[in-house]
């Protein structure tokens, strides 16, 4: 009895001892196959302007409140025209910065008189939303040139990010953490 | 934080409005993430939370230390850094990286990853004890632990291995993380959740009150590695600091029934047949596994519409054989992108043979699972005092003051 | 007794969330969709339908135009290739750049990238070649018509005239009488000996000038009226027709009819799914059919009259 209780004794300790040594030999192996696939520096989300179809779902999904996304404007794309298609809703009476003739619901977009007949259309980053409209109208009847960026300062870098799961173009993707934006006035 | 300015580069594809009166092109000015080195503090104060946790529930034997430390974690992983980097996320980026070439995982994921498993294999489940943010939770609010049938217990059990392996799944065919999508704490760790999941995590946390930590025992992924590493651990908690007497008063302190008591106290089965029913679980082993890889093959096309390629692929296909009008904002982005139906199809083809070549082992890890545990019922060993269970047991140090045996040193 | 029952609702309360989980994830994705469908001018309808279309997989389109025999050439990322008025192909030559415009006159087909001007044969052979004329041109359109061959390029905002052996005699758009072009889309197009038309897009107008570079009058004002051109600079690209002109506009993406005086005569095509951005490009001979070259899918439109 006692013999067979030492057997077990050894039995399992051997078991438990292997068992060790494959643990610990596949946590270390699973470092060494990623030793070519490791980033010291990490990651952030970040949208890619030409794929984004400004579907509007950057306002609402973000689990910030208000979003981490928000409108950024390349001026050397800019065609700072009197009749901004991002500033502007279609059909206006009057060329005017009344808050009836804005596309902006929020108010962020700033209209100011350079020289005849141009005018600087400058983003409010405290009051834009996300809602996408200005980015709508621009692509549409402009040069593309106002474009929604996640601003990192703002983003929690989750690990699963609320709008990336959602974006209908898969517009957003993680980049590396040493080219946090991907801006349209770089090519 | 850095403020990183642009230097504007001529676009010359944009006719550019010619400004005579001087002005000048703003300079961006693009805020950049926190500061990598954070992160990097972060796995310190892990590495050291740790440690503490370990020498807590180890050696000074302290469940009020181990509460602090719990607090801490839950203000500082929890509320602070909002949940996010985890170290039950991490399973999703090491599944995703060990299968994805395009992908390299974030060091301080990885370490997030392996520093909890590399404690377990040490000094047991003692990040679940006071590190994990979601264990702080459950065990700061769990009051009337209640218990639960043997039987609904080890089929509950049997979620989190259903769940690692779905996890496991969907990250390495890079199509979901579903451990963050349906985590039910960091809803209130952020302030801020979708509404299904601010109901989900308070009635979680409500249930808790009674059965405690149901995520850790029925849903958490990453304890099932836990469970696995922490059997092998050379020093574990130990509910006596000397000597077990057999007292049994520990018997009942445990709310997650993780206490072995030693063998005087529990029937032992008759060795032949507990031999026989040991070969014959051997024998299924492998019948399981089989079974698994090929229900969870046949399973790979149902699967794969988790991801967003199928299922838009499944849509525009919709549309075109039965007239059901694609409206879904992906729909709609992918007729202006301009790919061709082809291409989509083709991805929709590539994602379908990765499930079918990746969902087998998913299946067959879990005939795996279940054939060991059917084996390990009928093994038995021998015990001498009152143990936790090395697999089950969180560490967190409520039997100790169950237990009336007086330190070695004390006497 | 009471601790069981709190018991078995803690439990079914965890099994709750676990059966959301696996609802959720089996129905992820089928969201209720609403659309936000632009509002256009539904009232007027199209008298124009699309007769034909061939897609041009030779590269990504840019441009079209059309000989009086009904020759079509198409012209975009480095090609410019021929068909015949069935549609089907009758060469193509490979270009060394991006073809942003085309114009024929005669036997031969010029073909404008952003700084040069290729000059090729009616069966596809390369005869010469002009510019660059100005450091950072980008040119939009070329017509060429009688003796001249008028050029426009955006990046500068100026229209170029030159002789058919490539001199320049003469430019429209100097500083006194500057043009305001904010985006790539710059169309002139000449029109008898001496008259050209040009789209003024900053201003929403076509303008009528002299090639000797005085303006004889204009059409056209702001808005998203039938009559008018939409948003901050349209027209995109227009073409001469009897009737008077075809214009193409971005943003709200219509293709419409005006008379010579710039009233507006029909839609050609207004209720479409063309993506809002990416004008068409329109060239016809006669009036009767009008071609249209769509960038964003590379496909050549034909249209005629209901």
């Amino acid at each position: 009895m006692k013999g067979d209780k030492n057997i077990y004794q050894s039995r399992r300790e051997f078991v438990r001892r292997a068992g060790k040594i494959i643990a610990v030999a596949s946590l270390a192996a699973i470092p060494l196959a990623l030793i070519r696939k490791t980033s010291a520096a990490g990651f952030v989300w970040q949208i890619d302007p030409h794929k984004c179809t400004r579907c509007g779902q950057c306002k609402t999904n973000c689990v910030k409140t208000p979003s981490a996304v928000k409108c950024t404007h390349a001026y050397i794309m800019c065609g700072y025209c009197d009749l901004c298609g991002g500033y502007l809703r279609q059909g206006v009476k009057t060329i005017s910065t009344g808050a009836e003739n804005q596309l902006c619901p929020t108010g962020a977009i700033t209209r100011k008189f350079v020289e005849e007949p141009y005018f600087e259309y400058t983003i409010k980053d405290e009051l834009c939303n996300a809602c996408g409209k200005c980015v709508q109208g621009c692509n549409d009847f402009g040069n593309g040139s106002l474009y929604l960026q996640i601003h990192q300062d703002l983003c929690d870098n989750c690990n699963d990010c609320s709008i990336a799961r959602r974006c209908p173009s898969q517009a957003i993707s993680r980049v590396p953490a040493d080219q946090q934006y991907i801006q349209k006035d770089k090519s | 934080m850095l403020i990183w300015h642009t230097v504007l580069i001529a676009q010359d594809r944009f006719p550019r409005p010619e400004f005579e009166s001087g002005y000048e092109y703003p300079t961006h000015q693009l805020p950049l993430q926190r500061a990598v080195w954070l992160e990097y503090f972060d796995v310190g104060v892990l590495i050291a939370a740790l440690s503490l946790s370990a020498w807590l529930a180890l050696k000074r034997r302290s469940r009020q230390g181990l509460i602090w430390v719990a607090v801490f974690s839950l203000a500082y992983f929890g509320f602070y850094r909002e949940g996010c980097i985890c170290a039950v996320g991490s399973v999703q980026n090491v599944a995703m990286a060990l299968f994805n070439r395009d992908y390299s995982i974030p060091l301080t994921a990885l370490l997030f990853f392996l520093i909890p498993l590399i404690f377990a294999i040490a000094f047991g489940r003692v990040f679940c004890a006071g590190i994990c943010p979601f264990g702080a939770i459950q065990e700061l609010t769990g009051f009337r632990p209640v218990k639960l049938p043997k039987a609904v217990e080890s089929v509950m059990a049997a979620i989190p291995f259903v769940y690692l392996a779905l996890a496991v799944l969907f990250a390495a065919t890079k199509s979901q993380f579903i451990i963050c999508r349906y985590d039910p704490f960091v809803g209130i760790f952020r302030l801020d959740a979708p509404f299904t999941m601010i109901i989900f995590g308070a009635l979680l946390l409500l249930s808790g009150i009674f059965i405690n930590r149901p995520y850790c025992r029925y849903l958490c992924p990453y304890g099932v590695l836990l469970n696995l590493f922490s059997r092998f651990a050379g020093r574990h908690l130990t509910i006596t600091p000397a000597e077990c007497t057999d007292c049994r008063l520990c018997e009942d302190s445990c709310p997650y029934d993780a206490i072995l008591p030693s063998d005087s106290s529990v029937y032992i089965e008759q060795p032949v047949k507990s031999r026989r029913r040991f070969i014959i679980y051997m024998i299924l082993v492998p019948v399981f596994i089989a079974a698994g890889a090929f229900v969870f093959y046949n399973m790979a096309p149902v699967l794969s519409r988790v991801n967003n390629d199928v299922h838009l692929a499944r849509e525009i296909r919709a549309e075109n054989e039965k007239g059901i009008e694609a409206i879904s904002k992906a729909a709609v982005a992918f007729k202006e992108s301009g790919n061709t139906e082809g291409e989509l199809f083709a991805q929709e083809m590539n994602v379908i043979r990765r499930f079918r070549k990746a969902s087998p082992w998913a299946g067959a890890f879990l005939g795996l699972a279940l054939g060991i545990s059917l084996v390990s019922l009928t093994v038995r060993s021998t015990r001498t005092g009152y143990r936790p269970h090395q697999g089950k047991c969180y560490s967190c140090g409520r039997c100790f003051k169950y237990c009336p045996v007086e330190p070695n040193n004390r006497r | 007794m009471g601790k069981k029952y709190i018991a078995l609702i803690s439990l079914l309360i965890i099994l709750a969330f676990i059966g959301y989980i696996v609802y959720d994830t089996v129905t992820s994705g089928k969201e209720k969709q609403d659309i936000e469908t632009v509002t256009q001018d539904s009232s007027i309808p199209d008298q124009w339908f699309i007769f034909n279309s061939v897609q041009i997989s030779d590269g990504k389109l840019h441009s079209v135009t059309v000989s009086e025999d009904g020759a079509i050439f198409t012209g975009g990322d480095e090609f410019v290739s021929c068909y015949n008025p069935d549609l089907t192909r009758k060469w193509i030559l490979k270009s060394p750049s991006v073809i942003s415009a085309l114009s024929v006159d005669g036997d031969t087909i010029y073909a404008a990238s952003s700084e040069t001007i290729y000059l090729i044969s009616n069966d596809g052979k390369p005869i010469s070649e002009w510019g660059p004329y100005e450091a950072n041109s980008i040119i939009t359109s070329i017509s060429a018509s009688g003796t001249n061959v008028a050029f426009a390029d955006a990046g500068n905002k100026r229209i170029f005239i030159l002789k058919k052996n490539g001199e320049v005699v003469s430019m429209i758009g100097q500083s006194d009488k500057s043009l305001i072009i904010p985006s790539p889309y710059f169309d002139v197009a000449l029109y008898g000996e001496n008259k050209l038309y040009l789209a003024n897009t900053g201003n929403r107008r076509i303008e009528i000038w002299t090639t000797g570079g005085s303006l004889l009058s204009q059409f056209g004002e702001p808005g998203a009226a039938p009559e008018a051109f939409c948003g901050c600079c349209n027209p995109a690209h227009f073409a001469v027709i009897p009737q008077g002109f075809v214009t193409a506009e971005k943003g709200i993406n219509r293709i419409k009819i005006l008379d010579p005086d710039g009233r507006f005569v029909e839609f050609v095509s207004s209720k479409n799914s063309f993506t809002p951005s990416v004008p068409l490009d329109v060239a016809s001979a006669d009036g009767k059919t009008i071609y249209a070259a769509n960038p964003a899918d590379s496909k050549l439109y034909v249209y005629k009259r209901r």
